[in-house]
């Protein structure tokens, strides 16, 4: 197998073309609403509640990076769970895959595409949550730029996860629905049995998704993530793998 | 050795665990012709053609367009190629001048040629009235050609057809044939390979006939030379009531009759003979006073289809 520069260029057309389709689809809309809901009522609590938020969370950017990492799962299920399948299902294959392009190119080009848009959408979030800090504690502290690195290697991770279950599933209502699963619960299960049988699950992707928002600390408002470095490994190794996975069953998948 | 024609297929063979779908298929097709592919449900033909272009991975074997393999380098293979397989469908959030435009950038065209190349292709396939209505709210026949269009991009030497009619309504098929009809005769670098069911279709609009059946080539040759009339006809004889044996007994003792047998409701019957036996037949047909009240005489090539299929099983 060679590369070529065209095959980039190939792919960077197919990412293109799949940032276009999640924007004027209806998914997008959904996480738009979603995410603009979570960040006002969040908002509107650290505003009316800013004392009993500061009890529990420590800071009140604790509070808008607790649920970072169901956004980014929520996103991974919109999008990159059905990225792969629907070509299929919706028979587009037949018209993209006849081309004079590689299907790594392919690959290469939807998984980039689901990337960017959910990176766009999480950065616009933590430019959000960024203004809600200075609105709420005067700075900005450097812990939310190390947050916002995690997350990305999330997003990574999860969209890993997704687009591995649209290689392999043959339809995108299993997919979608197979990565919630995965992603939601059987994940936290599988941790919960590792916990309970007195082995430390820090290599397991929803553990890993903890360090994402600050821990709860009763020292003031500093604000520390758990481990950062060796959650971003664990959620690298995540993406990397699912990732090599999910091309090959692409690949090899005919129609 | 390769011939130096645009698509060739040679030891071609596609397994499915214990089934073998193509099976060591041999196939040239000749430059510049419009050659039908043909055979019955399961002989191999769609599976080929994905083979051809790259949707399944051939189990063993070569297949050749333009000299390049598409089995070990598919892009290069597939580069001045179009394609229309089965009924693709589109984004359906995108337009008809988007979807040229995007497979346009996919294979590479600059700006200029894909702004000029898509008023040009939409023209050709009648759709240049929708070029900026998404594609979701378009018929069947509609994105048909849209799929046809999408396949001219570029001005392929080599068009891949499998089915292109299938699932469209008479009017659709009318008028996917029209263009396919403007496009033979209006091009003079172009190889076409298509497979149909429809015989009348294929008669219309190829010069070349290559038949497959069990995944093996049974016979590849000019129209004129396959649907040759060799007097063999065979004709569905419609009788009032259900033909019992004493009717098939009476037919199979008319002169020139081959055979004759119980088809369903009707009769059918296979005569050897020119026109003028034709018509004497018709005459002692209608002489034997069955109750006959229609005739459908198959094609030539019809006949000769239904025959080699018959011989191959």
């Amino acid at each position: 197998m060679y590369i070529e520069l065209d095959d980039f260029r190939q792919s960077y057309v197919v990412a293109k073309n799949e940032i276009r389709k999640f924007l004027r689809g209806r998914r997008f809309i959904i996480y738009i609403l979603l995410t603009v809901l979570a960040f006002s009522l969040l908002t509107s609590v650290s505003y009316f509640y800013e004392d009993r938020v500061l009890l529990m969370f420590g800071n009140v950017v604790s509070l808008y990076l607790f649920f970072m990492q169901i956004l980014i799962i929520v996103a991974a299920i919109l999008f990159a769970s059905v990225v792969i399948v629907s070509e299929f299902e919706e028979r587009t294959a037949l018209v993209l895959f006849t081309r004079p392009i590689k299907k790594t190119s392919i690959f290469i080009g939807k998984m980039v595409g689901c990337i960017v848009l959910e990176t766009v959408m999480i950065v616009v979030y933590y430019l959000g949550v960024a203004a809600a800090a200075l609105f709420f504690d005067g700075h900005i502290s450097e812990v939310l730029f190390v947050s916002l690195g995690v997350a990305f290697l999330f997003i990574l991770a999860t969209t890993g996860v997704a687009i591995l279950i649209s290689s392999i599933v043959k339809k995108a209502s299993t997919s979608t629905l197979l990565t919630f699963a995965f992603l939601l619960f059987i994940l936290s299960i599988v941790s919960m049995l590792f916990a309970v049988s007195g082995n430390d699950p820090w290599f397991m992707l929803d553990q890993a998704a903890n360090s994402i928002g600050p821990t709860v600390t009763f020292e003031g408002e500093t604000l520390i993530l758990s481990e950062p470095a060796k959650a971003a490994g664990v959620m690298a190794i995540w993406g990397a793998v699912t990732t090599i996975l999910a091309w090959f069953a692409f690949i090899k998948r005919e129609f | 050795m390769l011939s130096g024609n645009p698509i060739e297929i040679v030891k071609l063979r596609k397994e499915y665990g214990e089934f073998v779908a193509v099976n060591d298929l041999d196939l040239s097709v000749k430059k510049n012709s419009f050659t039908g592919f043909l055979g019955p449900n399961g002989a191999g033909k769609s599976t080929t053609l994905k083979i051809l272009t790259h949707l399944i991975n051939a189990t063993s074997g070569e297949a050749y367009i333009n000299g390049i393999d598409v089995t070990k380098d598919p892009k290069k293979a597939l580069t001045n190629v179009g394609t229309v397989v089965e009924t693709p469908e589109f984004y359906p959030y995108l337009t008809p001048k988007e979807t040229l435009k995007y497979v346009g950038q996919i294979i590479g065209m600059s700006p200029e040629s894909i702004m000029s190349e898509t008023d040009r292709i939409l023209e050709k396939v009648k759709m240049a009235e929708w070029a900026d209505k998404r594609i979701g709210t378009f018929s069947k026949g509609m994105r048909q050609r849209i799929a046809l269009g999408q396949a001219l991009m570029n001005n392929p030497n080599v068009i891949i057809l499998d089915e292109p009619n299938s699932g469209l309504d008479p009017r659709g098929q009318a008028e996917m044939r029209e263009i396919l009809k403007n496009l033979r005769n209006n091009s003079n670098n172009l190889t076409v390979i298509m497979s149909s069911h429809v015989l009348h279709e294929v008669s219309d609009l190829c010069d070349r006939i290559a038949l497959i059946n069990h995944g093996k080539l049974i016979v590849h040759d000019d129209i004129s030379i396959i649907g040759k009339d060799d007097g063999t006809r065979r004709m569905i004889v419609k009788v009032e009531g259900i033909p019992d044996s004493g009717m098939i007994e009476r037919i199979l003792q008319l002169n020139n009759v081959v055979s004759a047998e119980r088809f369903g409701n009707d009769i059918d019957v296979t005569i050897k003979g020119d026109d003028s036996i034709r018509v004497k037949f018709y005459n002692d047909l209608g002489a034997l006073n069955i109750g006959v009240y229609g005739v459908n005489e198959d094609s030539a090539l019809e006949t000769t289809y239904l025959k080699l299929i018959k011989e191959s099983r």
